[in-house]
């Protein structure tokens, strides 16, 4: 079981790095980073924050965008082209195909961001002279969300064609990413149903916004280790669920 | 290249400039640790219940 699940992951990894839009999303991200990094025009101070600030936004908007279009049609074009086939006729239990695609993926999305996180924290490193723990913290916090949101793409993958499964994926991603800062407050000043609904339709959306811990690298603050554990276990576990889901739909999908 | 920098520093300075010090952050919000909480407990109750029905739907495969 172990050695279908590397090979699996190992098939699923190779196709995720032959992708051009992870290619695409590495190399803009890297240039706008390294652009970022020798801007001039400011006092060290506003620089690094620059830096900072630059840097974590590529690094979520690749990692985020290259994970949604790898995951977005993969199980549809395995059915389609009919690459799944030999797999399932083996005894692999379709959890484990459905594990390792995500797995896969996921791997070679991270190898980008890896890249990318490398290159910013040279950058600071040039800069400071001291490596941030918080720019650790930040940047692991990144890869967490990128995870989810790659478990909601499968999951949504699942259900929907590879075009709709990239489109819903990213409007529940921007959705979620302005829960709190947007729709909350804007419940809070509706009132009656309205309220209710705005309430009702953001419930279920993964809280995106509280994996981003930028402002807190940007502005040098410090960050509760409760409110880090939390998030933490809270991206573990919707990840968890959403991969669960989606396991169970395919599943029990004919192909 | 020279006009892309100058465009990323302006973008990045006003983003510096309109942030968020001296305000209240989301990590310091009880209200974003209480969502959280109760989406973990309602996934949670979800799974549990799935568990629970394939356990017994395995059990009345069974007899």
């Amino acid at each position: 079981m172990v050695r279908a699940l590397y090979a699996l992951v190992k098939l699923s990894f190779l196709e995720g790095v032959r992708r051009q839009i992870l290619h695409v999303m590495v190399l803009l991200s890297l240039v706008v980073i390294a652009v970022a990094g020798t801007v001039t025009f400011f006092d060290l101070g506003v620089q690094v924050k620059i830096v900072k600030d630059t840097g974590m936004v590529m690094i979520l908007l690749a990692g985020s965008l290259s994970i949604v279009f790898l995951l977005g049609g993969a199980l549809f074009h395995d059915v389609e082209q009919r690459t799944v086939y030999p797999l399932l006729a083996r005894p692999i239990p379709r959890t484990l195909y459905v594990v390792a695609r995500y797995l896969g993926a996921l791997g070679a999305v991270y190898l980008g961001m890896t890249i990318m996180s490398v290159a910013l924290v040279a950058l600071l490193w040039i800069h400071l002279g001291y490596l941030s723990a918080m720019a650790i913290w930040a940047i692991a916090y990144t890869y967490l969300e990128v995870a989810l949101l790659g478990a909601v793409t499968l999951l949504l993958s699942t259900f929907l064609s590879p075009a709709m499964t990239v489109t819903v994926t990213l409007f529940l991603y921007l959705m979620g990413s302005i829960k709190f800062s947007y729709l909350h407050h804007l419940a809070e000043r509706s009132g009656g149903l309205t309220k209710w609904l705005i309430l009702l339709v953001s419930a279920p959306l993964p809280n995106m916004e509280a994996f981003r811990l930028k402002d807190a690298l940007v502005h040098d603050l410090s960050v509760p280790t409760t409110f880090l554990v939390t998030v933490a276990v809270y991206g573990v576990l919707f990840t968890a669920f959403c991969m669960a889901v989606a396991s169970w739909r395919f599943g029990r999908q004919e192909v | 290249m020279r006009w892309s920098a100058l465009v990323i520093a302006l973008l990045a300075l006003g983003r510096v400039a309109l942030g968020h010090e001296g305000e209240e952050h989301f990590w310091d919000d009880p209200e974003h640790l209480r969502e959280m909480f109760l989406q973990m407990g309602v996934l949670a109750a979800v799974a549990l219940g799935a568990v629970v029905y394939f356990l017994m739907g395995k059990k009345r495969r069974s007899r």
